[in-house]
């Protein structure tokens, strides 16, 4: 079923594990070192900046010899066209398969970029051919989705597969007529939850092991798409333009007040739910979606201005966050403010740094006619009049 | 970590009881942190506080009077730089920890307010009268001193970002494409020097051992814009691309030597994709415009791309061995 090597996946899972455990300390550099010779891996896994490189150069190659070929091969046609689009995806998969299987590229860059090239030619060659529906087209990319979930445990396609297919439930359950169209948001929102509770349980069984990521992934979307589907301005904007409503500004849907509960509600339950469960996924994301009431909310009414909203808001996110931190400057029922043991991306890349850069609105660029420091550096340039 | 596994492991012998047993009482007791929750909700805090403020004081000038106003920010930087300057730890060119989770917070609110400070203050009052270039070199000056006295890599970042803007270039991630008009010489000039500046400064700080986690910082800002100027100058001086080209070579080999030095993948990546551009613009460029090519000139850059694309593979492939091996 799966494309890669078994063998290995279960080898780099313990070798993962033993490193994580070495940098914690708990077992010592020896026996990590042990660990690491008696669970070889023998895949081909690039460092992931040189997968983000090997990424872009493989879709480049693709898209090059497609030209070259439709060049060398067409003769005008959109069928023509399409075919040789749905030939060139399969000899795009069949490169994947091969690099997989003899070359052993595991998320190399390679890999990924040949994946996702032939799902991009087959659906765009079928689409060439036939003029499709967007329930055909949901369709056809929950499958190739679904394919390439099971063999290549990718965990972006498992996410696409997740809601290609809540796309084809909405889009096929929107025809059923009126009654269908009212109760659309609930019956996703049915769907989506028990996906999401299926998944849960699954994650972490022996027979996925392999699929932590896709399950991990699909929980993530589950919770977010649960909040999208409930949310008032998404429920409204999209009946509006979908269903013709011509609703006025301020008037509500019928029955808009569900919405609301729920818009104000899900986040809430998020969050209590993630401290009761200590369940980071959750949190996180109820945290995240916190920023999607304040949104909804303000587009609909304008209690306070902006500014009082933003240093009102600011106040109490500082005060809320500085007594959280001396409430848990001790560690209280499991929870810390300290940074926990487990490396974090955010530490060893200062993105915060980036960040703050980013959002800091620098002063706007001065005539630089007084010529200190910089002003003569480079010859003829530096010293020119100044053209702003 | 799962405790299943560590078992199995230790009846392999491939770890000690007593390891076994850490891990099984690091698992059952392992804590739940908050810790960058909270200060993602701090950083919001103070984003929204000082943006929320910023236009309160803009939208407010006719009725609260200017010198209120002035005298409220002053306040709230020089409590903040005193708080700082009460809390910290013992200066030293080595890296120093902040003293507790907030202090960051703090200096980055003081040196928001101070700039907006600066900023009104000449706004209202011409307190520079005509020399604009002080309304952004004072802030710099401040943002620098307080970097490096404070230890702060957001407050360096926004200090490189003030001594680009003093010199007409905007560098932030997202604007440094949008904003600049790198067809300008004099930007593209202003642009290469600055780079060349910041790497060097980078440079120094590793040297000298002053502060040498900045490095990274100066690096990086002075590495993308000093390609991203020398591209420019590629495309915009259509006489001479040819000389740019082999300054960009220059450039990409100093940066492939750094890239080992410090074996980052990520300078490497970046000295390729910039390279690449330049190669494929100076290529492209010589077939049609050079040898006018038609019809076969299609043909041939198509063949190039494929080319080049499988070498880059290759080079990539053997950087990353050499990389892991050192």
């Amino acid at each position: 079923m799966i494309a890669y090597n078994t063998k290995w996946l279960d080898n780099l899972i313990v070798q993962n594990e033993a490193n994580s455990a070495s940098e914690k300390g708990c077992i010592s550099k020896e026996e990590n070192a042990t660990i690491q010779q008696q669970y070889p891996v023998g895949f081909y896994m690039p460092n992931p900046f040189v997968r983000i490189g090997l990424f872009i150069l493989t879709v480049i190659i693709a898209f090059f010899s497609f030209g070259l070929i439709s060049l060398l091969f067409i003769s005008g046609g959109n069928e023509n066209l399409g075919f040789l689009s749905i030939f060139f995806g399969v000899i795009t998969y069949i490169m994947l398969e091969i690099m997989v299987r003899s070359k052993n590229h595991y998320k190399s860059g390679v890999d990924d970029a040949l994946m996702w090239m032939a799902a991009a030619f087959i659906i765009t060659g079928l689409n060439f051919i036939g003029n499709l529906t967007s329930v055909n087209n949901a369709i056809i990319v929950f499958i190739i989705a679904f394919y390439f979930t099971v063999r290549f445990v990718n965990t972006i396609i498992a996410a696409v597969a997740f809601l290609s297919l809540l796309a084809i439930v909405f889009l096929s359950y929107l025809k059923l007529g009126p009654v269908a169209k009212a109760t659309t948001p609930f019956l996703l929102m049915l769907i989506t939850s028990m996906l999401y509770f299926y998944f849960k349980k699954q994650l972490g069984m022996k027979q996925w092991k392999y699929y932590t990521n896709c399950f991990t992934i699909i929980i993530i979307a589950a919770l977010v798409c649960f909040f999208l589907e409930g949310n008032y301005f998404v429920v409204r904007e999209t009946s509006n333009n979908m269903f013709n409503l011509n609703l006025k500004e301020g008037e509500s849907i019928p029955y808009g007040w569900i919405f609301w509960l729920l818009t104000f509600f899900i986040p809430i339950l998020y969050i209590f739910q993630g401290l009761k469960a200590k369940d980071k996924i959750v949190l996180r994301i109820g945290a995240l979606l916190i920023v999607g009431i304040v949104f909804t909310f303000r587009f609909y009414y304008h209690v306070v201005s902006t500014e009082i909203a933003m240093t009102t808001g600011g106040v109490i996110l500082i005060i809320l966050a500085y007594a959280l931190t001396k409430y848990l400057a001790l560690p209280k029922h499991g929870f810390t403010a300290q940074l926990s043991s487990d490396k974090h991306f955010m530490d060893s890349f200062n993105i915060e740094a980036i960040v703050i850069a980013e959002t800091y609105v620098a002063p706007p660029v001065a005539p630089t006619q007084d010529n200190t420091l910089f002003g003569g550096g480079s010859g003829g340039g530096g010293g020119a009049s100044g053209n702003y | 970590m799962n405790t299943k596994l560590f078992e199995e492991l230790k009846a392999a012998g491939l770890i000690s009881p007593a390891s076994l047993e850490k891990t099984q009482f690091d698992l059952k007791n392992r804590l739940f942190s908050l810790h960058w929750e909270l200060r993602t909700m701090l950083y919001l805090g103070v984003l929204l506080l000082s943006g929320g403020l910023g236009i309160l004081v803009y939208k407010n000038i006719d009725t609260i009077g200017h010198t209120a106003i002035l005298i409220f920010i002053c306040l709230v930087w020089a409590g903040g730089f005193y708080y700082c300057s009460k809390k910290k730890l013992p200066f030293s060119f080595l890296k120093v920890a902040a003293p507790n989770s907030f202090f960051d917070y703090i200096l980055l609110l003081s040196c928001i307010s101070f700039i907006i400070f600066i900023g009104y203050w000449q706004y209202q009052y011409h307190v520079f009268g005509e020399r604009f270039g002080l309304v952004t070199f004072i802030p710099m000056l401040v943002l620098f001193v307080s970097a490096y006295f404070f230890d702060h890599l957001g407050v360096l970042s926004m200090a490189i970002t003030n001594l680009a803007a003093w010199a007409g270039i905007a560098i932030t991630p997202l604007q440094i494409l949008k904003v600049n008009d790198f067809n300008s010489e004099s930007i593209i000039f202003t642009g290469i020097a600055l780079g060349v500046g910041l790497i060097a400064l980078g440079y120094v700080t590793r040297l000298r051992n002053i502060k040498s986690h900045f490095e990274f910082t100066y690096t990086n800002f002075g590495m993308h814009l000093l390609f991203i100027a020398t591209l420019a100058a590629i495309f915009h001086f259509d006489k001479l691309y040819a000389v740019w080209f082999v300054v960009l070579a220059g450039i990409a080999f100093y940066f492939y030597k750094e890239a080992i030095r410090s074996k980052s993948f990520y300078i490497l990546l970046m000295l390729t994709l910039y390279s690449y551009i330049g190669l494929s613009y100076v290529i492209i460029n010589f077939i049609f415009s050079t040898l006018h090519a038609d019809m076969g000139g299609i043909y041939l850059s198509l063949l190039y791309f494929i080319i080049t694309g499988l070498g880059l593979i290759m080079f990539l492939i053997s950087m990353n061995k050499k990389l892991k091996a050192i």
